[in-house]
């Protein structure tokens, strides 16, 4: 079988990428297959949760890959060139609503501390919701390096490129939105919730 | 903070919570950050790995799939539509027995037709070579007897007239003899010949002898059987 059928899970997303060029659907499927989960979870935290928007942004860049297939450098990273791709689709959006504008905002202020038990036996699901509310208060370039580095797993080296500036520029952005955070979810700290245990 | 503390400082938090640091860590962490922020960057950085994220609905893959085919379909030269253009597995198969069936038939007339070919294509080169062969046949000779009985001629005494010049008796045979000797040397005298006239006229012939005849007849018969 192997004559006459390509083995697209052996080749590498190069190879995958100039298939597409020529129109063949299974160098679209397997590409698909590898990117298509990443880049949705990628649109969905950095557009504020909402799936359907993350679907549409998914879509309109897989059409644009097909469309820049023919003018994709194999000398580079394919991921690196998608989430680029993506990256700008993004900052586009951002600009055209004018300012990030979280849709999920969750009442931080107004969860009740007092009856939760501390960060180490807080419900890591609300801790992850309101962690993911204060990363959408973040500004676009902070948001898009803490999202690239610690959720998608991407190293310095590599948000660099995608966001097309120095690795120190990252770093410092990675820490400043490490701070930012902190400060947003300073109710969470321990001493926080000593503090509250304390008091009650 | 310098940018090589940060990348130090960021290794250790995604690796180590406050308490399982050295003490040597502790005050490098210590000299950047206090320890509250530290639990609290290591909490968000091990939190925001786990976020859960939805999977991606099928329908984009479906609009995806329309959407590929309507631009290659469009866009795609006839080459581009000729090579794409995708045959079962069951027809190529189907055409790769037929195609080495039709070889094998072929193949089985091939070697007929090279013989015919190569006869007609090659000019016959024909070498004479000549030779002339002695060939000794040898048979036992064929050996005639003869056996010839001695003619004797009588002379009888002739009475010669006054006028004649008496002849000295010669046998017959030596005049024979004679004879055949001027036959050989092409010389007959005169002489001679009307000796041998008178002679003849007063021999006898071999013909009229019976006896002589029947030998002569048997030695025929026996040398024509031979």
């Amino acid at each position: 079988m192997s004559l006459f059928k390509k083995t697209y899970h052996k080749l590498n997303d190069a190879k995958l990428i100039s298939f597409i060029s020529k129109g063949d659907e299974g160098a679209f499927n397997e590409l698909y297959m590898r990117y298509s989960q990443r880049m949705y979870a990628y649109f969905f935290k950095m557009l504020y949760q909402d799936k359907e928007l993350a679907a549409d942004f998914t879509q309109s860049l897989f059409l644009k890959v097909f469309e820049k297939a023919k003018n994709f450098n194999s000398d580079y990273s394919f991921s690196t060139w998608v989430y680029t791709i993506a990256a700008n689709m993004c900052k586009n959006e951002y600009r055209r609503q004018g300012r990030p504008d979280p849709i999920i905002k969750m009442p931080l202020l107004a969860f009740n501390i007092t009856e939760a038990k501390g960060p180490a036996n807080l419900d890591s699901e609300i801790f992850q919701k309101h962690l993911q509310a204060a990363i959408n208060e973040l500004e676009e370039k902070h948001k898009q390096c803490f999202v690239l580095r610690y959720q998608d797993e991407h190293s310095i080296k590599e948000i660099a490129e995608i966001l097309d500036c120095p690795e120190g520029t990252v770093k410092s952005r990675i820490f400043y939105a490490l701070k930012k955070l902190s400060e947003k979810l300073a109710d969470f700290k321990p001493d926080a919730q000593k503090k509250s245990n304390e008091g009650k | 903070m310098k940018e090589s503390n940060q990348n130090l400082l960021e290794d250790l938090m995604r690796q180590y919570s406050f308490d399982q640091l050295s003490q040597e860590d502790k005050s490098f962490v210590l000299s950047n950050i206090s320890e509250e922020e530290y639990r609290a960057y290591q909490t968000i950085i091990a939190a925001a790995g786990t976020v859960a994220t939805p999977t991606v609905p099928p329908s984009v893959k479906e609009s995806l799939t329309k959407e590929f085919g309507r631009l290659h379909q469009s866009n795609g030269t006839i080459f581009q539509k000729i090579f794409s253009f995708k045959i079962p597995l069951w027809l190529v198969t189907l055409l790769a027995a037929a195609l080495a069936f039709w070889y094998y038939l072929s193949s089985e007339d091939k070697p007929v037709q090279e013989v015919e070919m190569a006869q007609q294509q090659v000019e016959p080169k024909i070498i004479y070579r000549t030779d002339t062969i002695y060939k000794e046949i040898k048979s036992e000779p064929i050996v005639i007897t003869k056996e010839v009985e001695k003619i004797i001629y009588v002379d009888r005494v002739v009475e010669a007239s006054a006028n004649e010049v008496p002849q000295p008796n010669r046998s017959l045979a030596s005049d024979f003899e004679q004879s055949e000797y001027n036959m050989e040397t092409n010389f007959f005298s005169d002489v001679d010949i009307n000796e041998l006239s008178i002679q003849k006229q007063q021999g006898r012939s071999v013909s009229q002898d019976a006896a002589i005849m029947n030998i002569l007849d048997d030695i025929e018969s026996q040398v024509t059987m031979k």
